[in-house]
């Protein structure tokens, strides 16, 4: 009886090893052979070479490069509990699209965009990024969602040397020299904290501050920063509370905290935390100031709360809101409106923060194709890492795009307070933009710049 | 001692979310014979229907009602197509298929619902019944738990005052017999899941307003509403509710009082689970459950 | 000893397992690194998913909760290797232990706790580690994870690329653990662990220690999950780093699935089953995203029903039925046989018995 199971077993098994060898192809080859790397190597300077390590790089630097187009590749979930995600790339989509109908693509090279689903799990994120680079013969990758997910491929990319450009996340990490090709977007959640801390000084300097944090790097991100900022003021920490991403209700951390009567909580929150946590602090006596993460501003979030949950709710933001009538006349949201609906389709939500985002780093993206000397990766790379107050999308006017190679990675670091008003339905400004050029990297707290 | 009677009310608050999904396991498990791994997505998929009723301008209440009894049939079917085939004995097929079911509802929920959470609209104020000094009990607390013991009410009158609960009495004791004493079997068992799959509905309705509805509503939830079943009794309407209460209250003060548990309280549940199924099987109000061999 | 007669039958066997040999060790040369790699994980997990078969397959012990063995087993290599400095092989007896002392531990509750209740306590237990590995981030690193130091072939074997050592030495890790589950199987140890499936009490009546060899298997099955997870994570070609969400709830589900999609109690089951689910699911997200989930939960439906000795099983059935068609099927020709001879007197005397046994 077992024998008979055995060679059957054998059978099936060749059988499907054959469907996969159909369906997968082979395509293994020994070296690198011809490629481009010589010429375009020649094009870049010496210190960029450097940098960027050209002389140990895998991959053919003009890869996913045609006469006439230009291939981008991105992983992010669009399947699960993490799909809201996937609004973003509505926003760069409509933008990609308009620039090849209107514009005649980057340079005369129609954009060609592939997105593969991760379910926000790293393990796919990395075979994913294998499959764009190697199967589909991606150009770059853009817009890669997620802090693990991005850890888990730019080993790789920075090894193979493809552009792994303005990730989904504002970690500190990618400010790391030794991952030159990995180039965030988010301004740190660092900042944030020392934002928050700066605004107490200055307004209450003998606040009592509270935390509910997300239990993980994220959220600490928060904390450790804010207590760095702190050090040495009479601004005091009084309670602090963490949950976990999987489990949403934060009634009892906040009937804790609340239990503090805290002047003031900072929520290192996210995704459906927000609304939640917001409608609990509601529910209780307690009446603090309110500083929350930038990631809970979107309408699809601080929507879900109950009315007078999120008033008065104060965060940070480098965008424009498009429901604020300031930018009503502004060109730059008027083009995100006007073609945001024409190639974005009549389901696309112009009043989203989120494909607001989404907008302007696709935005961000055709302007690195198109100023960089040629459509070669170390060329697209040289110009990602010498952004120079570059306005794209419909990123705040007082916060254009500036990295400096080698010394400040990180691209948006003038970031704007504001504050919640339910009745306008927008965000109000507090105070002037502040300037964090060239600071993320002093101001984030030591382990939190290493993985 | 306010913050413990706050964290106390917080936990009686949770609780009567783990309640209300506990009575649906407890009720597919005292007609069925079956722990159903798949009931509280097949909730949150009924309240996503209560929620579309609902935002198309019929009243809540009329919402949830309509939703349950489309969750009547949909069990139903679900016990008919699904579950009947594979027969009571196989304990693998019958853990496979409800996970099955678990994955493809919540896929299918995310397909035509998206991933967007959304506000439920509320029966019940988030305002406070009764206050003592700055201890708040909701009326939507009260309101649920009220409701979860009329259904208790209900169930008990069913099982034990009407022909039919008797019918699935006795298919739940003894199919065989209860086939040949002429009790439409097939009936009774399609049944008890349709009203399994309407009281998840209800849990569902009940739970969304304060956690908001999205697609993950409920799988935070199985845990500790397997853990209410458990300290209930599986077989015990009444246990569910108690159970559920007590999970409640018990994760939430170990949760503020126990370094271990803070930040961790699924913990607790588990612990509460692995106790009772060794030390006291049948839960507090099951009934022991003696096996010929 | 009586010399193995080469019937036409162990031809075929032969023939097919040497083709299924080349095959098998020509992937790394014909797919690419991140294919391979894939190869690579597919084998790791036939591993985990082999000791669930032995666990759940042929004890019938029902376990939700086999991705948590995985993920300590995993974990375990990746702490060892990535914060204190061991080489990677090294690391394998001690995640193997580790997970075996769990295992017995599981195991002693699960005495007392049976069929469906078992499911859901191992089902607690399986999404309770992503929790437990989030409370101690400081040596697991959170939800961020750890990187995991690459796997470098040694000198001697300078010729191989990473992705193709990896696979190597986990491929031959799988077929030693294949071949001494199978002898396990077919010992009478294994006879006693099947019995205990079939029949506890009939069991217990002849002679079979429950306890001691239900807690064993449960040791066992766990200690295989590990050795697994550790193996997992040496596939460092494409990924070299650990996180939560690898070891969640659903590397469980996903192993239950393995498991009777493959065929729940045969041994070449869990290597198909896991083919599968590594494969189908990229190819199925390919066309639609969501609804590829739907489609799984769906396929595991229906293998219950239609299905439910899984892929082998079915093709056992499909021979079974097809011979019998044919009029091949050595069963009936001997019924015909004798059923021919009954009609007509036999000078040799009563009709054979064993045509009509099985």
């Amino acid at each position: 009886m077992i024998r008979s199971n055995r060679s059957r077993a054998f059978v099936a098994l060749l059988a499907v090893l054959a469907l996969v060898a159909a369906a997968c192809g082979g395509g293994r080859s020994d070296s690198g052979g011809d490629n481009n790397n010589d010429a375009a190597a020649a094009n870049t300077d010496t210190a960029d070479a450097e940098y960027l390590h050209l002389d140990s790089c895998d991959g053919d630097f003009t890869q996913g490069v045609t006469a006439d187009t230009i291939k981008i590749g991105s992983s992010y979930p669009q399947s699960g509990t993490f799909a809201a995600f996937a609004e973003i790339s509505t926003g760069y989509q409509a933008y990609f699209d308009y620039v090849n109908e209107e514009l005649g693509g980057v340079d005369g090279h129609q954009i060609e965009f592939v997105s593969l689903d991760d379910g926000y799990e790293p393990g796919r994120t990395a075979t994913n990024a294998q499959r764009l680079v190697n199967e589909e013969g991606v150009f770059a990758l853009f817009n890669v969602i997620g802090t693990a997910n991005n850890l888990a491929i730019w080993d790789n990319l920075d090894e193979e040397c493809v552009p792994n450009l303005y990730t989904g996340t504002g970690s500190p990490l990618w400010g790391d020299p030794n991952h030159p090709w990995t180039i965030g977007s988010y301004p740190s959640y660092s900042l944030e904290g020392k934002l928050y801390a700066d605004y107490l000084i200055e307004n209450d300097p003998t606040a009592t501050v509270a935390f509910l944090t997300q239990n993980d790097d994220f959220g600490r991100a928060y904390v450790d920063t804010f207590k760095q900022s702190i050090e040495g003021t009479d601004i005091e920490v009084v309670g602090e509370e963490t949950y976990e991403i999987a489990n949403t209700d934060t009634s009892s951390q906040i009937t804790s905290l609340a239990a503090t009567d805290a002047d003031a909580v900072v929520l290192g929150t996210t995704a459906l935390a927000c609304p939640t946590t917001l409608n609990a602090i509601n529910g209780t006596n307690w009446d603090p100031t309110i500083f929350i993460s930038g990631t809970c501003t979107s309408p699809t979030l601080v929507g879900l709360a109950e009315p007078g949950a999120a008033e008065g709710i104060i965060s940070i933001t480098t965008l424009m809101d498009p429901r604020d009538p300031q930018w009503d006349d502004n060109e730059a949201m008027a083009l995100f409106q006007e073609k945001g609906r024409e190639y974005g389709g009549p389901d696309i939500d112009l009043e989203n923060t989120i494909v607001a985002y989404g907008w302007t780093m696709g935005a961000l993206l055709v302007d690195t194709l198109s100023n960089a000397t040629e459509l070669t990766r170390p060329a697209v790379m040289e110009q990602a890492l010498n952004l120079d107050n570059v306005i794209a999308g419909v990123t705040l006017p007082t916060s254009p795009f500036n990295t400096s190679q080698g010394e400040d990675k990180f691209l948006w670091e003038n970031v704007q307070l504001m504050q919640y008003n339910e009745d306008l339905g927008y965000y109000e400004f507090i105070g002037d933009p502040v300037d964090f050029e060239g600071q993320t990297a002093e101001l984030a707290p030591e382990d939190l710049l290493t993985p | 001692m306010e913050l413990f009677f706050n964290q106390v009310i917080n936990g009686i608050q949770q609780g009567a979310i783990y309640a209300a999904l506990a009575l649906a396991l407890v009720l597919i498990f005292r007609s069925n014979s079956l722990l159903n791994f798949a009931q509280g997505e097949m909730a949150m998929f009924s309240t996503f229907i209560a929620w579309i009723l609902a935002d198309n301008g019929f009243p809540v209440v009329f919402a949830i009602l309509a939703a349950m009894a489309v969750s009547v049939v949909g069990g139903a079917i679900i016990e008919r197509t699904l579950i009947r085939p594979v027969g009571s004995d196989n304990v693998l097929a019958i853990v496979i298929v409800t996970i099955g079911i678990f994955i493809a509802t919540n896929a299918l929920a995310g397909w035509i619902y998206g991933t967007d959470g959304r506000v439920f609209p509320r029966i019940f104020a988030n305002e406070s019944l009764v206050t003592f000094g700055d201890v708040t009990v909701t009326q939507e607390t009260t309101g649920i738990i009220a409701i979860l013991l009329v259904v208790v009410g209900l169930l008990y009158l069913l099982f034990q005052h009407t022909k039919v609960g008797l019918a699935m009495r006795a298919v739940s004791s003894n199919a065989e017999s209860a086939q040949l004493v002429g009790i439409r079997v097939g009936r009774i068992l399609m049944l008890g899941w349709g009203l399994a799959a309407a009281l998840g509905a209800l849990a569902g309705s009940l739970a969304a307003p304060q956690l908001n509805l999205s697609l993950n509503l409920m799988q935070g939830l199985l845990i500790y509403a397997f853990a209410a079943a458990t300290l209930g009794g599986f077989d015990s309407p009444l246990g569910a509710v108690v159970g559920g209460l007590i999970v409640g209250v018990t994760q939430t003060l170990a949760g503020q009082y126990i370094d271990f548990f803070d930040g961790f309280e699924l913990g607790s549940a588990f612990l509460l689970i692995l106790v009772v199924l060794l030390v006291r099987p049948q839960g507090l109000f099951g009934r022991a459950v003696v096996t010929r061999v | 000893m009586t010399r193995l007669a080469l019937t036409p039958r162990r031809v075929v066997l032969g023939v097919l397992a040497v083709v299924l040999a080349v095959v098998v060790l020509y992937i790394p040369q014909y797919f690419v690194e991140f294919r391979t790699a894939q190869f690579t994980s597919v084998i790791a997990i036939s591993i985990a998913v082999l000791g669930l078969a032995l666990l759940t397959g042929f004890n019938g012990q029902i376990s939700v909760g086999h991705g948590a063995f995985f993920g300590v087993g995993a974990y375990t290599t990746a702490i060892l290797t990535a914060d204190h400095g061991w080489s990677h092989l090294s690391t394998v007896p001690v995640a193997m232990i580790l997970c075996l002392a769990i295992g017995v531990m599981v195991g002693l509750p699960a005495l007392r706790i049976s069929g469906l209740y078992l499911a859901l306590v191992t089902l607690a237990l399986a999404t309770l580690f992503p929790l437990v590995i989030q409370k101690y981030s400081d040596v697991t690193g959170g939800s961020t994870g750890i990187g995991v130091p690459d796997f470098e072939p040694p000198d001697w074997a300078s010729g191989l690329t990473e992705d193709q050592w990896a696979y190597y030495v986990i491929l031959a890790f799988a077929v030693v653990t294949f071949v001494l589950v199978r002898n396990l199987i077919r010992s009478r140890v294994g006879r006693a662990i099947i019995a205990i499936r079939d029949g506890e009490v009939a069991a217990e009546v002849l002679g079979v220690n429950l306890a001691r060899y239900k807690v064993a298997t449960f040791g066992i099955s766990a200690m295989i999950a590990g050795l697994g997870g550790s193996l997992f994570v040496m596939n460092t070609a494409v990924l070299d780093r650990v996180d939560p969400s690898q070891y969640t709830i659903a590397r469980s589900i996903e192993f239950l699935a393995a498991l009777v999609i493959g065929g729940a109690a045969t041994i070449m089951g869990p290597v198909l089953g896991s083919l599968f689910i590594v494969f189908v699911p990229e190819f199925s997200s390919d066309i639609n995203a969501e609804l590829s989930r739907v489609i799984f939960g769906g396929v595991l439906i229906v293998m219950m029903l239609v299905l439910p000795g899984g892929v082998l099983g079915g093709l056992t059935r499909l021979e079974a039925g097809t011979l019998r068609r044919l009029g091949r099927d050595r069963q009936w020709r001997r019924l015909r046989a004798t059923a021919a001879e009954a009609d007509s007197p036999d000078p040799d005397g009563s009709p054979t018995v064993d045509g009509a046994a099985t």
